[in-house]
């Protein structure tokens, strides 16, 4: 039935890496999600610059184009401000960032929530609670792996970036690339850290993401007003996704917006920790809706069952639809 | 029940304790719902103890409270004299947890979640595991997701017993096998018992605590309502008797002890408690032609506890009454 070979021969010292199981396990996944997005991220910055060229190659169309898409307020809105797009580094950090921030937020908020809550929820953790540490520990430690999955994130979309950046068409300077590259992957790590406070808050998956989602949302449509009209600038300090614009990447780095980041990324950690410490295994710290009086008007009939069990999602996405149309609307 | 509570030092200077699992008016509430109500509970090392009750008993409740995954709303429970709250980690390295439904991680093979739950537990017997792999016929080769439930509960098992730890939180634990693999279970059991380890088997399978421990607790919404040695526990319950006549069977019901008499044509069956003398001088008196008694199987006792009251019906499984 089982070979020698199939069962590996080792006895672990007790007390031994034991500890860092829980990161490891989150780290395993966490990276490799990470690096591949990673890897799409660097892409899109690639097309920017060589399409770019390509798209816009003399001054004149350049102007053109700081005079048209620079100032169209739909663009802006869901962008983030142009700054200096008639030059190749102003252009790709605008469009890139401004894409790359909204996909690297969700990607960080379902899989900060999975990794944590999702795992939790499945009843994995309570093997691994099991073992040796404890709610709190095991809470830092998963931190500590989505922080790898950040950081394998950010490795391959600094790699990439850099390496495009020595291109003729683009000519960043390394140090340049490399704050680039921490711009674009700075909603990453912020909601990974919003994913895990809110599985701390939540009692699902499903409505840990659904609020990271809301919160989210919140701050895109502070940022869209914030970018609609210059009297309303100042509310881009408001919004976290309005403090990753200010950093201007490749066009006059702002470092002092990664301040605001980092402290709040730090509070969600300090949270996320204190949190897990206080509460019980499986429970939450808002109330969870697992039980709620019987609503059967839906029920009669397959259709009606596909209507009620679709309408959230479907509710979601028409949000965020009319979320992200709107600019584009009058 | 009377247990050395002093601490002793073994060979190697660590600090034992002859409590493996002590429970001081251990209470948990969710929100409104009381789930545990002050559980006293002292376990010896070395001993089986079977922890009976219905699904909703609070079982689970009370292993997540002594593996410290729960907050207790009040009391406390220690393992080996270690707080389950705040010295969880000591306490951890001394248990291995069996829950009821292994939730593993289904991209990882039978031997590479050995090898992971080896590291969660921090020590490991390879050629106990070896034996464990052979006695409970697991492919450790394929990947979890593709094991049936039984599959992933034997795994849970090996895992468990592999480390050879000086306590044994099970909960539940052989959900999913078959009979043949539930005699792998209860020989794990006995040769764990052979070491001097200590088991806490919660189960609701009445035949598997009876064969195993060596005493019984029964929980019943929360509250522990009876605990003892199942030969203590027997008295607690009537002796069974069923007489057969040539002829008429006598009225028993005016027979001092004698309860729930029921007479089929010349069959009567009945219960006695306390002494059986009255109901044997009448059995003679009355020309009994067959007499069989046998003491109460755990199962009688168990619904003795259940059967009667508003508390919930457990779901037990039809198990043969043990005849003497």
């Amino acid at each position: 039935m089982v070979t020698d070979t199939s069962l590996p021969v080792h006895r672990a010292p007790a007390g031994g890496r034991s500890d860092w199981l829980v990161a490891g396990l989150v780290a395993r996944r966490a990276a490799r999600q990470g690096a591949l997005w990673g890897l799409a991220f660097g892409a899109v910055i690639v097309t920017s610059v060589s399409g770019y060229a390509s798209a816009y190659p003399t001054a004149a169309a350049r102007a053109g184009l700081e005079t048209s898409l620079g100032t169209n307020p739909g663009l802006q809105a869901l962008l983030g401000p142009a700054r200096r797009i008639g030059v190749v580094a102003g252009f790709t950090a605008w469009r890139g960032l401004g894409f790359v921030m909204l996909v690297g937020a969700v990607w960080a908020m379902l899989a900060g929530t999975r990794l944590v809550r999702g795992e939790e929820e499945a009843g994995r953790w309570e093997i691994l609670l099991a073992g040796q540490t404890t709610r709190r520990r095991a809470a830092a430690q998963a931190l500590v792996g989505l922080a790898a999955g950040w950081g394998a994130l950010f490795a391959t979309t600094a790699m990439v970036v850099v390496a495009e950046g020595q291109t003729s068409d683009a000519r960043f300077s390394v140090s340049a690339s490399l704050f680039f590259a921490l711009a674009l992957s700075a909603s990453a790590g912020l909601f990974l850290a919003a994913g895990a406070f809110a599985s701390q808050l939540a009692g699902t998956r499903r409505q840990a993401a659904t609020m990271v989602a809301g919160a989210f949302g919140v701050a895109f449509v502070v940022r869209m007003v914030a970018a609609s009209a210059s009297g309303l600038r100042w509310m881009r300090w408001v919004s976290p996704l309005g403090w990753i614009d200010t950093l201007h990447p490749l066009t006059g780095s702002q470092p002092l917006a990664l301040v605001p980041l980092a402290m709040l990324i730090g509070a969600l950690a300090w949270g996320t920790v204190r949190l897990a410490g206080a509460r019980d295994l499986g429970a939450s710290a808002l109330p969870d809706h697992e039980r709620t009086a019987p609503h059967t008007r839906l029920l009669g009939g397959p259709t009606g069952l596909a209507v009620r069990l679709n309408r959230p999602v479907a509710v979601g996405w028409l949000v965020g639809c009319v979320q992200r149309g709107s600019p584009f609307v009058g | 029940m009377s247990v050395v509570l002093e601490a002793l030092a073994n060979h190697e200077g660590r600090l034992v304790t002859e409590v493996a699992v002590r429970t001081v008016a251990l209470s948990k509430s969710f929100g409104a719902l009381e789930v545990l109500r002050a559980l006293d509970l002292e376990v010896a090392r070395g001993e089986v103890l079977g922890y009976l009750g219905p699904n909703g008993a609070g079982k689970t409740t009370t292993i997540r409270l002594l593996l410290g995954l729960l907050r207790p709303s009040a009391g406390r429970a220690e393992i080996f004299g270690l707080d389950s709250q705040r010295q969880a980690v000591e306490a951890h390295r001394r248990l291995a947890y069996v829950p009821g439904e292994a939730s593993l991680w289904p991209s990882l093979t039978g031997a590479e979640t050995l090898h992971l739950l080896g590291r969660v537990q921090g020590s490991l017997d390879p050629a106990y595991r070896d034996l464990l792999v052979e006695r409970f016929q697991f492919d450790p080769t394929k990947k979890v997701r593709a094991y049936s439930k039984g599959n992933r509960q034997k795994l849970a098992l090996i895992a468990a017993f592999m480390t050879r730890p000086d306590l044994l939180l099970l909960d539940e634990p052989t959900n999913g096998l078959d009979p043949l693999m539930e005699q792998a279970f209860r020989a794990c059991v006995a040769e764990a018992r052979a070491q001097g380890q200590t088991v806490f088997l919660s189960s609701h399978i009445l035949s598997e605590v009876e064969a195993l421990c060596d005493r019984v607790g029964i929980l019943r919404s929360g509250e522990l309502v009876e605990i003892g040695t199942l030969s203590e526990m027997r008295h607690l319950s009537a002796l069974s008797v069923e007489a057969t006549f040539d002829a008429t069977p006598p009225d028993l019901s005016r027979v001092p002890g004698v309860t729930v008499v029921e007479v089929d044509h010349n069959r009567v069956r009945c219960q006695v408690r306390g002494t059986v003398e009255p109901l044997l001088k009448v059995l003679a008196a009355a020309g009994v032609h067959e007499l069989l008694s046998r003491e109460p199987s755990l199962e009688e006792l168990f619904l003795a506890h259940y059967g009667t009251s508003q508390g919930p019906v457990p779901a037990a499984p039809a198990q043969p009454g043990h005849g003497h």
